[in-house]
Formats: structure tokens, sequence, C-alpha cells
């Protein structure tokens, strides 16, 4: 046996499994730990905000219901709600 | 690979060569596993960051190294590590066993970038010109790294009875 195949020899008896399914789910399952603590510090800025713009125009929402402009006020929501959803979409790739 | 692909088969696909570059690198086979999850994390995180036309596996290399120098930085790794191997020597009989701890000890005496380049080298087959660019040393640095590794390596295990 060569210098070289010994020492191949012997890291091989220290080589991870090629196939470990349970390496891969802990890994996965750190993995979804972190992109959930990382949507929530991304949704947290933005609920704030959102708050604070719902509380700014709640005078002119309360004028349009007033003056019939319901449709208007839900097309407002409808939007508002396609932005949050766009800005938490994950551009990281999915898991699985 | 784009950042939309997903992950788990790239997990797959480089876990063994990860988590083997960073046991030869850690001596301890808990901690190099518990680095090359911390390992994959990253690099999920900052996917972004890699460049399509590059080799996947070496990008994980480096990251796994940096991540490796970060944790020695740690206070209370090494004597962990230590407490390990004294406890495989003393609990273990078996003569892979025995010859694993060698290497694992062998291993351990060699400096930090000479073990990263013989792991890199010699064990994964990356050659020096990539080693060299991975630890961020000069060419003639990581050949000498590992020539003197290797011949340290087969010194130390060739006192073995």
């Amino acid at each position: 046996m060569t210098e070289d195949s010994r020492l191949a020899s012997l890291w091989a008896l220290d080589e991870p499994p090629a196939q470990d399914p349970a390496f891969v789910l802990a890994t996965l399952d750190r993995l979804a730990r972190r992109r959930f603590r990382i949507r929530v510090a991304r949704l947290v800025p933005l609920f704030v905000a959102t708050m604070a713009a719902c509380w700014a125009i709640t005078p002119l929402v309360d004028a349009l219901l007033q003056s019939g402009g319901v449709a208007v006020v839900v097309a407002a929501a409808i939007g508002l709600a396609l932005a949050a959803k766009y800005a938490s979409d994950s551009a990281r790739p999915e898991l699985m | 690979m784009t950042s939309r692909e997903p992950f788990a088969p790239l997990v797959e696909a480089h876990q063994q060569a990860v988590r083997a570059f960073l046991r030869r690198l850690c001596g301890d086979p808990a901690e190099a596993d518990d680095l090359a999850q911390e390992v994959f994390i990253a690099a999920w995180t900052s996917l972004d960051s890699f460049r399509r036309d590059a080799d996947f596996r070496l990008w994980l290399y480096g990251i796994a190294y940096r991540k490796f120098r970060a944790s020695r930085r740690a206070a209370g790794r090494r004597r962990k590590r230590e407490a390990f191997v004294a406890e495989i020597a003393e609990t273990v009989a078996t003569p892979d066993a025995d010859a694993r701890l060698d290497l694992q000890k062998a291993m351990m005496a060699l400096s930090e970038p000479q073990r990263a380049a013989v792991a890199l080298c010699l064990a994964a087959g990356v050659s020096h010109a990539a080693a060299a660019a991975l630890l961020a040393l000069p060419l003639g640095t990581v050949k000498a790294h590992v020539a003197r590794g290797r011949a340290t390596l087969l010194s130390m295990l060739g006192e073995r009875p």
C-alpha cells in the first residue's frame, strides 16, 4: 500500500454517509426556522407602516364611506393586501 | 442553479463533502455536523451572492472554512474537542476506531491553514490553485502546507506499531 493510498483509506473511515436523510432533515428544519425569523423580521416594519397608514387615512376613509365611495375603499384594501403578499414572498429558494 | 430551485437536493448532494471537510478540520464529528448545518443555512441566506459560473461545492468549502475559523475564535471549542478525543481514547478499542483516532490526532497536530490545505487538496481532491483561492493564500504557500502536512501525517501515522 502506498503512502497516499494509506492516507486515503484512513480518510475513508471517517467519511460521512453519501445519503443521510437525518442530517438533511435536521438542516432543513434549522433552515425553516431561520426563514420564519426572516419573514417575521420583514413583516414587522410592514405591519407598523400599514397601521400608521391606516391611522393616517382614517378621516379620508370615513369621508369616502359617508359619501358612498365604498368601491374605492374596497379597491384600496385589495391593493394593500396584494402589496403585503408581494412583500412577504421570499426571494430565497423553497426548501423542498 | 437559480435562487428559486429547491434547496433540499443541494443539501443532499453536498452534505457528505462539507461534513467530511469539517470533520478533518474540527476533529469532532458532532461539532463538524453542527457547523455543516450552519454552512448550509449561510449558503441559503447568501445564495444571491453566488456567482453562477463558480463551483458550488468550492463555494460551500469557502463558507465552511470561514465558519470553522469563526468557531475557533469562540471560547471553549478547543476544550470540548480535546475532551471528545480523550473520551474516544478511553472507550473505543476497534482497529478502525484506533486508526481513525490516530489520523484525527495527526490532523490536529497540523496548524489550521496546513490542516485546511491537506483536507482540501489531499482528502477532497481540490486543486492547489482552487484551494489557494479559497483559503486566500498564495499558491506556493498552499503547496508548501500540503507537502509539509502530508509529511507530518505520514511521520506521525508511521510511528504507530
